[in-house]
């Protein structure tokens, strides 16, 4: 066999232990996702009932149902995102807009960049010590604003990258044509990042409503029906770890229901978020 | 250089041009006069492209970028200009290498810049988006679907769309950097023609590595090398018989 031919198979050789290795981690990590998933399909589909939508979490033994944790999760994530979408969105423009080559900006970026690889207890203790506290009771308004918390970053981060995909091409035409720097974030470069934008926003929604740690000493939780922000408010989260934990055959039946739930809402957002970011202008 | 006309639209005086440290200009001077077409041709790299650009300021948008000299229009300073560029850039117009239309219909992609200026009705509008459709000579391929986005028109007609916007707006200057070299022969065939009937009306500045395109649509020609203004003179006389040898060889295709 000559040098060549020696080189070659030796090369082949180790593309197929490459190829074995990459496919066999693959498949591991499908594996283990797999399971996870089917166990909690399995185990959260048989605790599905019209019960979970429409009654409120009972004490041990009773029937009843995750209305209120349902109901103070979209609350929450809701008044979250309100705050949280036109500040990440406007501080994401000011990053890749106003503030292109201004040290503040990269200051800014810095900081947003910690936030959002922040650990959510952190965000959850950092707003009991500012709300809860001076405040002296538990609240769905702070649980909201833990919320905020950790979906700022990421819409930061994502408005800021979407915003560095616009062409200098089409900046440089807005302005030749005389168009003020505003008209121009709003008419062309927005309107040009729409979707992408939007993705963000949505991949934020979806990071919150599974969060548990900012909600743990904000919300708290409410075992009865609420509609005042003012007071504990129950979310899915939290329950889910409330029942799951409990010696309680019937509420751990919940928890199943609960995180079936939250996990369903988060894979259809991920979905709407995906196709939503194949949409072009 | 060339004083082709009493007073020219934009009087250049030793126009120095830096990138951070990196001079792009070197002491160019020129004037170019009102309704004709002075071509700029050069090398790649040569300044052309960055002389476009300071003549309204859209260098400004990049720090670290500034100019030295002086450039007159209407005898005024545009480099003394200070704060809001707006007024500007609305009188000095520009259409660049690649199309680029707003990610809207084709109708607000010529309404929006109109509307930043003047309030007008609807009505209106719909006859300045018209006239301008017809000055770039597209109105007749769009004009059924003036709601359909400026994205979906072929490479040619987004340029011509680009032209329309620009002119739309009324401006006195026309830069026009390489606006054909994107595209197909019979789509610069139409830029070309567009040109020469936008040249009754405008100050047409228009950079170009198609020496062809030069000699059939520029009334003067400027040679730029290495961010000197070589030379620059009436077309036939620049192409026929240049005065400097380095202009020589570039348009017999020595170098470039």
């Amino acid at each position: 066999m000559s040098n060549g031919e020696t080189l070659l198979a030796r090369r082949k050789l180790v593309n197929l232990a490459m190829m074995g290795l990459c496919s066999g981690a693959a498949g591991l990590a499908i594996l283990v996702l797999t399971l996870i998933l089917w166990h909690l399909v399995s185990r959260g589909v048989a605790a599905l009932s019209p019960d979970i939508f429409t009654r409120t979490t009972p004490p041990p033994g009773s029937p009843g149902g995750l209305l209120n944790p349902i109901l103070g999760s979209l609350a929450m994530s809701a008044a979250g995102i309100a705050v949280a979408a036109p500040l990440g969105v406007l501080s994401g423009t000011y990053l890749a807009e106003y503030g292109r080559y201004s040290r503040v900006a990269q200051v800014v970026r810095f900081i947003n960049d910690i936030l959002l690889s922040a650990p959510s207890i952190i965000v959850g203790l950092f707003v009991y010590s500012v709300m809860v506290v001076p405040m002296s009771h538990f609240s769905g308004w702070a649980g909201a604003a833990a919320l905020a918390l950790v979906a700022v970053p990421v819409i930061v981060r994502t408005t800021e990258d979407v915003l560095r995909m616009v062409p200098a091409t089409l900046r440089e035409a807005a302005f030749a044509l005389g168009v003020p720097y505003w008209r121009f974030i709003v008419n062309v470069a927005w309107r040009a990042a729409k979707s992408g934008i939007v993705t963000g926003i949505l991949l934020a929604v979806a990071r919150i409503s599974g969060e548990t740690a900012p909600l743990l000493f904000t919300a708290l939780n409410n075992q009865f029906l609420s509609t005042d922000m003012n007071g504990p408010t129950a979310s899915l989260p939290v329950g889910i770890f409330q029942f799951a934990m409990s010696p309680y055959r019937d509420w751990q039946q919940l928890a199943w229901a609960g995180a079936l739930l939250v996990s369903a809402a988060v894979l259809l957002i991920n979905v709407l978020a995906r196709w939503l970011a194949r949409q072009r202008a | 250089m060339n004083p082709q006309t009493p007073s020219p639209k934009i009087d250049v005086e030793r126009l120095s041009f830096y990138y951070g440290q990196a001079q792009a200009l070197k002491d160019v001077s020129i004037r170019i006069p009102d309704r004709q077409v002075t071509s700029l041709i050069g090398p790649s790299g040569c300044g052309k492209s960055t002389f476009l650009r300071v003549l309204n300021r859209i260098c400004d948008l990049y720090p670290g970028h500034h100019a030295t000299g002086r450039i007159a229009i209407d005898g005024v300073n545009i480099l003394d200009l200070k704060g809001d560029l707006t007024p500007l850039r609305a009188r000095v117009g520009m259409v660049f290498q690649k199309p680029t239309p707003f990610p809207t219909s084709i109708y607000d992609n010529i309404a929006f810049p109109v509307r930043l200026r003047r309030r007008i009705s609807r009505y209106e509008m719909d006859d300045v988006v018209e006239k301008a459709l017809r000055g770039a000579a597209l109105w007749n391929e769009v004009k059924d679907k003036l709601k359909r986005s400026g994205l979906s028109l072929s490479g040619g007609q987004q340029q011509r769309l680009c032209i329309a916007r620009a002119i739309a707006i009324e401006p006195e200057i026309l830069l026009l950097d390489e606006p054909a070299s994107a595209l197909d022969p019979i789509s610069t065939a139409q830029i070309d023609e567009l040109i020469w009937e936008l040249r009754e009306h405008y100050c047409i500045v228009i950079v170009t590595h198609n020496l062809q395109q030069a000699a059939r649509i520029g009334d003067s020609t400027a040679f730029m090398y290495l961010g000197e203004l070589v030379e620059y003179g009436p077309t036939d006389a620049t192409f026929s018989n240049p005065r400097e040898k380095r202009t020589q060889d570039y348009i017999t295709g020595r170098f470039g």
